[in-house]
């Protein structure tokens, strides 16, 4: 048996230990952090700006720094320009220095869910050929300007398909008002069309593991099953964070998407030879009347083809920095999924959502011819079978692989982001 | 029914056996010389592992990794003639050690024999030490430490510096003053191995300089112990620097600014026996290694980043050894952050680990065990200045090892 000084001993040696332990650890762990470093990547240093409209002046500042097409082969913060429309009118005047990134190229052909659609992205390829012949990288701020007397419908699809491809948000800028806003600013257009380096750049240097920009874009699986679910009350419209879906087209339809906002992309500029976005505060009265706001988990944004829709897109990811999809098929491709082209029974947009008495589609919809692809057709009989996302299943596998076919599943159709509102 | 006595009966005649047997097993000595002056002896020190980690292989690389390797294998030649002169030169044999400190090797390192330590000493008083050759350099005192005698199952991962590995061919003069309380170290070492290529700036030493203040018992060899086994009341504190001008360009495509590697540390160590209670070790240290940023440009010198490139962070260990058996558990947290690793910049790596070391025979037959998991602030699939889809993930890391020193 112990005695009691040989216990206090103990007691006292095993709280000296302690009491040196907890001193060693704090000396070691709190006199000093170990350095935070900076991720000269991450953050643009001398193009970065409060949202993705700049304004001439700040575009002007960065030529004059010599930003603009700047060949050094150390810089970060290059620039290039990129005028948004058709060869005809970049040959009229331009800003200078800027490149033509030509409107038609905005869209592609390609296979999607049970039918080919014209109005979807470029692919990797495409994408790859254009970004090294106007000299971009994984430096580059790329600034997107509308001709003069266009509105912001080119810049700004210019703008998704980049981010669809994964360019950073902060790496890419739409010029408020345009070549308008240019000259507006007293400054002058040239005809003089520039010398540009190439670049080595693929899109695949920007493969972070997942293909988060894939996201960005909605194929029409995942918008079946949004309506789907707004209408079998899975996801509640009364809730703040619900998903919601403005229809962009403008003007009066025959026939909606269900449970769509009517909203109108000309409400967000003030249009006319000198199209400007509206101030934010405009912007964000506009958007509260479709329950839009800061709380959306997600909103997506649709129209005839994907492209007026894209002025949506930017204003909600350019300009405040919330969530939004995309859906670049749009009434274009919703219209034709109907019972009289011979579409499988679960893609079928002209019936009702599947145990409701609610219909997929508010209107008469319009005659619209499809194409269908009769094996996709088939072989998808589910709306989220992830291998009719063949787009992203597509871009995705060139993205992480540099192989052009191929895909299979791991597309997805992101349902899941409007589950258990 | 077998009661407690008769069992630890049982075991303290196996323990016994294998005591004795390992005795009989010690390294040839011998003496040669016209008055017996010279000494030769020859040692053998074997660290033999069983790593498993629960990613590393398989379709992604998500599926569990088992490894046998040899951590350490090595035959020590310790030498001296007279009272001043001795050499000590040791090799290395190491094989197929695929389970890395970040990632599982995607091909067989296969089998590595070095000539690790080649080193004449030199003993002109207490205060005065020469090394001449390839030993250790003077920076951190984990990496002093020796390797068969850590208080972890093994060093820290993070704490090397750049360019070279834990040894490196130099000068070093070194000595104990003031009743050994104060040690002094300085060293001229190679550094960055000179070369005519294009890809280093200038072919410059690397210097360094430490100092420590033994408190209690001092600690008066070069090479410091993890644990002295409750041998030694010892609190020590110690700090270095280091220094190699022109070691990298900052930029490889322009051949520009070139920069300096620096690195500087501050380190404690604690070990406290009571009869009867047990003896407490710990331990800790703080380490920065600089290259004045060059790893924000956009083409750097690989060195300036990585594993051994700029960073800082510390480590904290403690063990305590029991007062009845030699069983000592202990336990391990590091905290580091990287300017890149892995094509990550700025990440934070948590290493959290502990274990036990059981010694047979003291650190002469030990066995070892420690589990540990590697965190990560970033994760994800990278591709850049390091090389194509590097991937980043936490994971957990079981490791067994014996060690035998004879």
């Amino acid at each position: 048996m112990l005695r009691t000084s040989q216990w206090n001993t103990k007691a006292a040696f095993i709280g000296l230990a302690g009491v040196v332990a907890a001193l060693a650890l704090s000396a070691a762990g709190c006199a000093k952090n170990p350095t935070s470093y900076v991720d000269p990547t991450s953050s643009i240093t001398t193009t970065r700006t409060a949202t993705n409209l700049i304004d001439a002046a700040t575009l002007r500042a960065w030529m004059n720094e010599g930003k603009v097409n700047n060949n050094a082969p150390d810089t970060r913060d290059r620039v290039v320009i990129l005028t948004v429309t058709t060869a005809a009118a970049y040959a009229t005047g331009h800003i200078p220095g800027s490149a033509l990134y030509l409107s038609s190229d905005l869209n592609a052909s390609r296979l999607e869910a049970l039918a080919t659609l014209s109005s979807e992205p470029p692919d990797g390829p495409t994408m790859d050929a254009f970004l090294q012949r106007v000299g971009i990288d994984e430096h580059t701020t790329v600034v997107f300007v509308a001709s003069a007397g266009q509105n912001f419908i080119n810049p700004s699809r210019a703008y998704y398909t980049f981010r669809y491809w994964g360019f950073p948000r902060e790496r890419l800028k739409v010029l408020q008002s345009g070549e308008a806003g240019w000259t507006g600013a007293g400054y002058s257009l040239t005809t003089a069309v520039p010398t540009l380096r190439a670049s080595t750049f693929s899109v695949r240097s920007q493969w972070d593991g997942t293909g988060a920009g894939f996201s960005m874009r909605a194929p029409i699986g995942e918008m079946i099953d949004l309506v789907d679910r707004l209408n079998n009350g899975a996801l509640s419209a009364s809730d703040p964070s619900c998903p919601r879906l403005l229809d962009e087209r403008g003007g009066t339809n025959a026939s909606y998407m269900a449970n769509s906002g009517i909203d109108d992309y000309n409400q967000y500029y003030v249009s006319g030879a000198n199209s400007t976005f509206k101030p934010t505060s405009d912007i964000l009265a506009r958007l509260a009347t479709f329950n839009v706001t800061s709380s959306t988990r997600m909103t997506y944004v649709t129209c005839a083809s994907g492209h007026r829709a894209s002025v949506l897109f930017f204003v909600l990811d350019g300009i405040l920095r919330w969530p939004v999809r995309l859906y670049d098929g749009s009434s274009g491709q919703w219209n034709g999924y109907v019972t009289a082209n011979g579409v499988g029974t679960a893609w079928r947009v002209d019936t009702n959502t599947p145990g409701t008495s609610l219909a997929r589609t508010t209107g008469t919809i319009p005659t619209t011819s499809l194409v269908l692809d009769p094996v996709s057709n088939a072989i998808y009989t589910t709306v989220l079978d992830r291998r009719a996302n063949q787009i992203a299943n597509e871009d995705r596998t060139y993205m992480s692989t540099g192989q052009t076919s191929g895909g299979g599943g791991g597309g997805g159709g992101g349902g899941g982001s409007t589950s258990g509102c | 029914m077998i009661g407690t006595s008769t069992i630890r009966t049982a075991v303290a005649i196996a323990l016994g056996s294998l005591l004795l047997a390992t005795a009989a097993l010690a390294g040839p000595e011998m003496t040669f010389g016209p008055e017996n002056q010279g000494t030769l002896r020859v040692d053998y020190k074997g660290q033999f592992q069983a790593v498993a980690r629960d990613i590393g292989s398989g379709i992604n690389n998500d599926d569990h990794t088992y490894n046998f390797n040899f951590r350490r294998n090595r035959l020590a030649l310790m030498g001296a003639y007279g009272d001043i002169m001795s050499v000590y030169v040791q090799t290395e044999f190491t094989q197929d050690p695929t389970v890395t400190t970040l990632s599982v090797a995607d091909a067989a390192p296969g089998s590595n024999f070095q000539l690790l330590d080649a080193v004449v000493r030199f003993r002109f008083a207490d205060a005065l030490h020469v090394n001449v050759g390839k030993f250790k350099y003077n920076l951190t005192r984990e990496n002093l430490e020796a390797c068969e005698n850590p208080l972890t199952l093994d060093r820290s991962l993070f704490i090397r510096v750049p360019y070279v590995a834990t040894r490196d061919m130099g000068v070093a003069v070194w000595g104990n003053v003031l009743q050994d309380r104060i040690q002094y170290r300085g060293d001229m070492m190679e550094g960055r191995t000179a070369l005519s290529s294009v890809a280093e700036p200038k072919a410059d030493f690397r210097f360094s300089a430490r100092g420590h203040v033994s408190l209690l018992d001092p600690e008066s060899e070069y090479g410091y112990k993890g644990t002295y086994l409750g041998k030694k009341k010892v609190f020590t504190l110690g700090a270095a620097v280091q220094h190699e001008p022109n070691v990298a360009y900052s930029n490889l495509t322009t051949l520009a600014k070139p920069v300096g590697y620096t690195g500087w540390t501050t380190d404690y160590f604690i070990e406290y026996p009571v009869e009867g209670v047990g003896t407490a070790t710990v331990s800790g240290a703080y380490e920065d290694v600089s290259f004045d940023d060059a790893y924000q440009t956009l083409n750097p010198d690989p060195g300036v980043m990585g594993l051994d490139g700029q960073k800082s962070g510390w480590y904290v260990k403690a063990g305590y050894l029991l007062p009845q058996m030699p069983l000592q558990v202990f336990g391990r947290y590091e905290k580091w952050r990287f300017a890149m690793l892995q094509n990550i910049y700025n990440q934070r790596v948590d290493w959290l680990g502990g274990g036990v070391n059981y010694y047979f025979r003291g650190q002469d037959l030990k066995l070892s065990a420690e589990v540990s998991n590697t965190a990560f602030d970033k994760t994800g699939t990278f591709s850049g200045l390091q090389g194509e889809n590097l991937r980043t993930r936490d994971f957990n890391t079981f490791t067994a090892q014996i060690q035998v020193l004879f």
